[in-house]
């Protein structure tokens, strides 16, 4: 340490402007979610008038939690390409089992087999009547400059399920392929 | 005239972060400072008049640290449990020599008067020019320029192992509106 300690205010002011000590994860994850949350309030009222152009959807994804051990299940479809794919399968799935940051969407006015909220235009699924998943909470973030957005559903013996729309361009009609699963198993 | 994009303001965390713990002297108080500071931002849309962003942070962070300075002040100060002492930060750094020499330079950036200790944050830590600075701190641009004067002077003085006594940095606290002394770099 003696050797890089500054002995003079001008070794000092250059030590100063050369810290580069990144922040903590944890702190990042917090900022992430306040500026998701702030973009997501402002958002909020497009979310239903979002539907429409179906033909930009990246993939979408779904994952589901239980109490003990957390089970992602991974459902991709329009296929964007390699590189999208490895992204949606690690990354995305990851996010389906963090914590909500945002409130509840509600159910559709204008279709009831869908929420209020839509990525690209395709609209997350209303589960409450038919399947006893109610919509507990949303959260957005931005990976490899696409924008994911989870809902949260939760059935009554408190099991929770991940389903995330990561907004993308649209796959090539001869590279595309109809649907893709991919199950992810963690021991929580 | 411009908004604020709130996706524009996660790019500043680490240059915040820094600045928060020159300001603070602990990792722990700069987390929550930076939160709170982002918190206060993201509150509600912001509008930004041909300034930059990381100026208007500084001004953000600069009124929340005053504010949870003021706050602690009015807190009954209380007796210290031994659970309550918080252990060494376990987190494991890149390079274990830096990190002791940044610890140790921004706990004696930390020791430095309030003034001081902001006009060094906004100038040195988080890079502004010396008129965002200013502007930032509420302060002329030849005041800052004094405090950051004195302010890097007394931590060169305190890491070479010469520290000034208490009264003489009251002292020159009090001088601070002054002139600048010469041979001060800007």
């Amino acid at each position: 340490m003696s050797e890089r300690r500054p002995q003079t205010e001008s070794e000092l002011i250059d030590y100063i402007r050369s810290i580069d000590e990144r922040a903590p994860e944890g702190l990042h994850r917090k900022i992430d979610a306040l500026v998701a949350e702030r973009a997501t309030s402002s958002r909020r009222s497009r979310w239903p008038r979002a539907l429409g152009a179906p033909s930009s959807l990246g993939f979408k994804l779904g994952g589901a939690v239980a109490a003990l051990a957390v089970v992602a299940v991974v459902l991709v479809v329009g296929l964007s390409g390699g590189g999208a794919k490895a992204l949606s399968v690690r990354q995305a799935s990851t996010l389906t089992l963090r914590a909500a940051t945002m409130s509840a969407p509600a159910q559709s006015a204008s279709d009831p087999r869908a929420l209020d909220v839509a990525v690209d235009g395709v609209a997350f699924p209303y589960w409450e009547d038919r399947f006893g998943w109610r919509s507990s909470g949303a959260r957005i973030d931005h990976l490899g400059g696409r924008m994911i957005t989870t809902v949260f559903y939760t059935n009554a013996r408190g099991q929770r399920i991940g389903y995330a729309i990561v907004a993308g361009t649209p796959a090539p009609a001869s590279n595309a392929r109809p649907d893709e699963h991919d199950h992810i198993i963690d021991e929580g | 005239m411009r908004t604020l994009d709130p996706q524009s303001l996660s790019q500043h965390v680490d240059r915040l972060y820094r600045a928060a713990w020159a300001l603070c002297g602990s990792r722990e108080d700069a987390e929550d400072l930076v939160q709170e500071t982002f918190a206060r931002v993201l509150s509600r849309p912001r509008v930004l008049h041909g300034d930059d962003e990381l100026y208007y942070l500084m001004r953000v962070l600069r009124n929340t640290f005053l504010t949870s300075l003021r706050t602690a002040s009015r807190r009954p100060v209380t007796g210290t449990d031994l659970e309550d002492v918080v252990a060494a930060d376990p987190r494991p750094t890149h390079r274990p020599e830096q990190a002791l020499e940044v610890q140790e330079l921004y706990a004696t950036i930390a020791k430095l008067p309030e003034s001081f200790r902001l006009a060094l944050v906004a100038v040195d830590v988080l890079g502004l020019s010396y008129r965002e600075a200013a502007r930032s701190l509420h302060v002329r641009e030849a005041t800052l320029t004094t405090r950051l004067f004195r302010a890097r002077k007394q931590v060169a003085a305190q890491l070479t192992g010469d520290p000034p006594k208490i009264d003489a940095l009251q002292r020159e606290e009090k001088d601070a509106d002054g002139v600048l002394p010469s041979g001060g770099q800007p």
